[in-house]
């Protein structure tokens, strides 16, 4: 195998020694560790071709990976199996000013792409997750991640407008308008065979490039800081804003994320006496003075009348007055970021139950996570944001933990078990679902569904070399 | 996580200490070399870390950025008394010793005090002036006005301590932050 894939990408793209393996072993999350028998260094379509080739030849399991930062260990081989490590394979192919979409690489990055954009003037965007700077733009679109464009726009899959992507028997596909067309405009109007792809987590085919959707940057920009004091009035003020189409992001952060970037690393669970139990982050963008003084306007309006009425929320305040109070609040001045209070502590675990969900559900999804959070000794940090116009939204419960105490980590399965049992009762839906939680939730999906996702994946991988053990696979 | 008995234990470690060395309340006394010396940061005590409330972090903040600077940082040290902040339900004492400044939110009597909504204390810390918040209301003083008038440059943020409007790379301009 080894000569074989020497062969295909040359001795510096195959690693197998002990230390090189090492970072491919784990992520960030409770995941036990795998390892895999070689990682291989693709920089070309052609190459990822005839990897998957001689891995179905062999059927050799074969695991996509960018940056691994995905925390619910969808990047861990299974046991034997090869990693693709597509980070190399890192071009933006091209940016279609004037149709506003971009065509990049897997392992073009957010810092990438931004920083492309910016050096070249071209005054369009996309959006940022929180995730550190050198993730995959394109791994996230197919995880349907969410990101600081998303209450406008939807999860990052809403924006792919074309996909090339190499089946799991080497050959290779075009959807969206890119199957016929020169242009990636848009997956409409064939059959959306993107579809196959989306969501799979790398378990139906490897995406060699992306088109995607990118976005106006316009010239003024703010990002004001509204503390609140309850549940209530804190999504009160989500939804109402919503509602406006005024805004481009609401991030909601629950008040221990303040603390732990201010360098409290385990702030005790109960909030302290008067303090505010969530931060709101509201991005305004505007082409003039007068619009931006209009949307802050009528965020101010808002804001007051909900206080008004009884949920105590402060005045909105801008995050450069923050930041002059407290460097360490820089960390939400500018995007992409390295949250290094979550991925830098020390015990370097970090875990979560994300999940997509009704807006109207949020206060009773949060005092319950915040119940079982506090109950078993973890301060109930959590991240929301309305998604696509305030259809939904996300609601996640974050933990860190130290990744080498088994005692840490059985604390951690247990307490994402319950939030687990508790979201999904609630009606919310877990996004980028591990294989534990998979498990746990096979018996609740709707039985043709699964037994329509186990025919799609047969389809296209009956050897069942693509990234196995995720999605029950 | 630790229990809180812990946590109190690991902040009390030096904690106050304070009071052998206290002055009379807002006086100036010499200072001692070993805490001129020492790292900014390490010169702001949090009680209780883990249990401090988001307007003591944001003070610790701002005091270990501006004790970086030798003027305010020996302004600092030679300062005897204490100030209470509050901001809205929030509230925070800062005690100066020799050692450097204490932050509590243990609610102990102070010298003085300095109270409002979150919004007008932040635009005094970042310069818009006291006077004119205090006679619309919006920040409301008590006790020693000298010991106010000392501690005032201590928690003013300094434009080249924590980063000011423009000099961030993000802001303000819509370029620098997608
Ligand atoms: C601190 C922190 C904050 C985060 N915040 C956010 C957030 O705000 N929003 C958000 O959405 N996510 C967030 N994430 C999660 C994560 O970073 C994203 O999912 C990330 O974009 C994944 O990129 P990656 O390069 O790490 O992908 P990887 O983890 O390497 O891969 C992710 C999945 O995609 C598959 N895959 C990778 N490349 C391909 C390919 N070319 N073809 C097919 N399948 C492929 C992999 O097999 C795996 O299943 C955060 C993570 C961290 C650590």
């Amino acid at each position: 195998m080894k000569r074989a894939l020497v062969a295909i990408v040359g001795a510096d793209n195959v690693l197998d020694s002990e230390s090189d393996l090492e970072p491919y072993r784990e992520d960030y999350c409770e995941a036990d560790p795998v390892d895999p028998s070689f990682v291989v260094f693709a920089r070309t379509t052609e190459e990822v071709q005839v990897i998957v080739k001689l891995c179905a030849s062999g059927r050799t399991p074969i695991t996509p990976r960018v940056a691994g930062s995905n925390v619910g260990g969808l990047a861990l081989p299974a046991p034997g199996g090869i990693v693709l490590d597509l980070s190399r394979m890192n071009r933006i192919v091209s940016v279609d000013t004037a149709d506003m979409y971009a065509v990049i690489e897997p392992g073009v990055t957010q810092a990438d792409l931004k920083r492309h954009l910016l050096e070249r003037d071209i005054p369009l965007t996309f959006g940022f997750s929180l995730a550190p700077p050198d993730t995959s733009v394109l791994a996230n679109c197919l995880l349907g991640g969410l990101t600081n464009r998303s209450l406008k726009y939807g999860d990052q899959s809403q924006w792919v407008s074309g996909l090339e992507v190499v089946l799991p028997d080497g050959s290779l596909v075009r959807t969206g308008s890119w199957a016929l067309s020169d242009s990636a405009f848009g997956l409409v109007p064939f059959p959306d065979v993107s579809g196959m792809f989306i969501g799979w987590q790398g378990a139906t085919g490897i995406t060699t490039r992306m088109a995607f959707q990118l976005w106006p940057r316009h010239r003024l920009n703010k990002r004001l800081f509204v503390l609140t004091y309850s549940a209530h009035g804190t999504f009160e003020a989500v939804r109402r804003l919503c509602r406006t189409e005024l805004c481009d992001d609401i991030g909601g952060l629950s008040w221990p994320s303040a603390k732990m970037m201010m360098g409290v690393k385990n702030p005790y669970p109960e909030p302290a006496t008067g303090e505010p139990t969530f931060f709101l982050y509201v991005d305004l963008t505007a082409e003039t003075a007068a619009e931006m003084a209009l949307k802050e306007g009528v965020l101010e309006q808002i804001l007051a009348d909900i206080h008004r009425k009884g949920d105590r929320v402060e005045e909105p305040l801008d995050v450069a007055t923050l930041l002059r109070v407290n460097p360490a609040l820089g960390a939400f001045a500018e995007f992409p970021v390295e949250l290094e209070f979550l991925t830098n502590h020390g015990g370097g675990g970090l875990t979560w139950i994300g999940t997509y969900g009704p807006l109207s559900r949020f206060e009773d999804g949060i005092a319950a996570g915040t119940e079982i959070m506090v109950r078993r000794g973890f301060p109930p940090l959590i991240v929301t944001r309305p998604m696509r116009g305030g259809h939904y939204g996300v609601l996640r419960f974050v933990a860190i933990f130290d990744r080498k105490s088994p005692e840490e980590v059985a604390r951690i399965r247990e307490l994402n078990v319950e939030l687990l049992e508790m979201v999904t009762d609630k009606g919310f839906v877990m996004y980028k679902t591990p294989p534990w939680a998979w498990e746990k939730l096979r018996g609740r999906i709707d039985p043709g569904m699964l037994e329509l996702m186990r025919r799609m994946k047969r389809l296209v991988d009956p050897l069942g070399i693509m990234n196995p053990g995720k999605l029950g696979f | 996580m630790k229990s809180a008995r812990a946590v109190r234990e690991e902040c009390e470690d030096g904690g106050d200490g304070a009071a052998p060395h206290r002055a009379a309340s807002g006086g100036l006394v010499r200072l001692t070399p070993h805490a001129l010396e020492a790292s900014a940061a390490s010169l702001v005590r949090l009680h209780e870390p883990e249990r401090m409330n988001l307007l003591g972090l944001l003070m610790r903040g701002l005091l270990s950025a501006n004790l970086e600077d030798p003027g305010l940082r020996a302004r600092a040290l030679a300062l005897r008394g204490s100030i209470d902040v509050r901001a809205g339900d929030m509230h925070v004492t800062l005690r100066f010793a020799a050692e450097g400044v204490h932050i509590a939110a243990d609610g102990t009597s102070a010298n003085a005090r300095v109270s409002g909504d979150m919004k007008s204390l932040l635009g005094v810390v970042t310069g818009a002036g006291m006077i004119g918040p205090v006679l619309r209301g919006r920040v409301r003083i008590g006790g020693n006005p000298f010991l106010l008038l000392r501690v005032l440059p201590l928690i003013r943020a300094r434009a080249g301590g924590a980063r000011a409007e423009g000099d961030h790379p993000a802001l303000p301009r819509a370029e620098a932050r997608p």
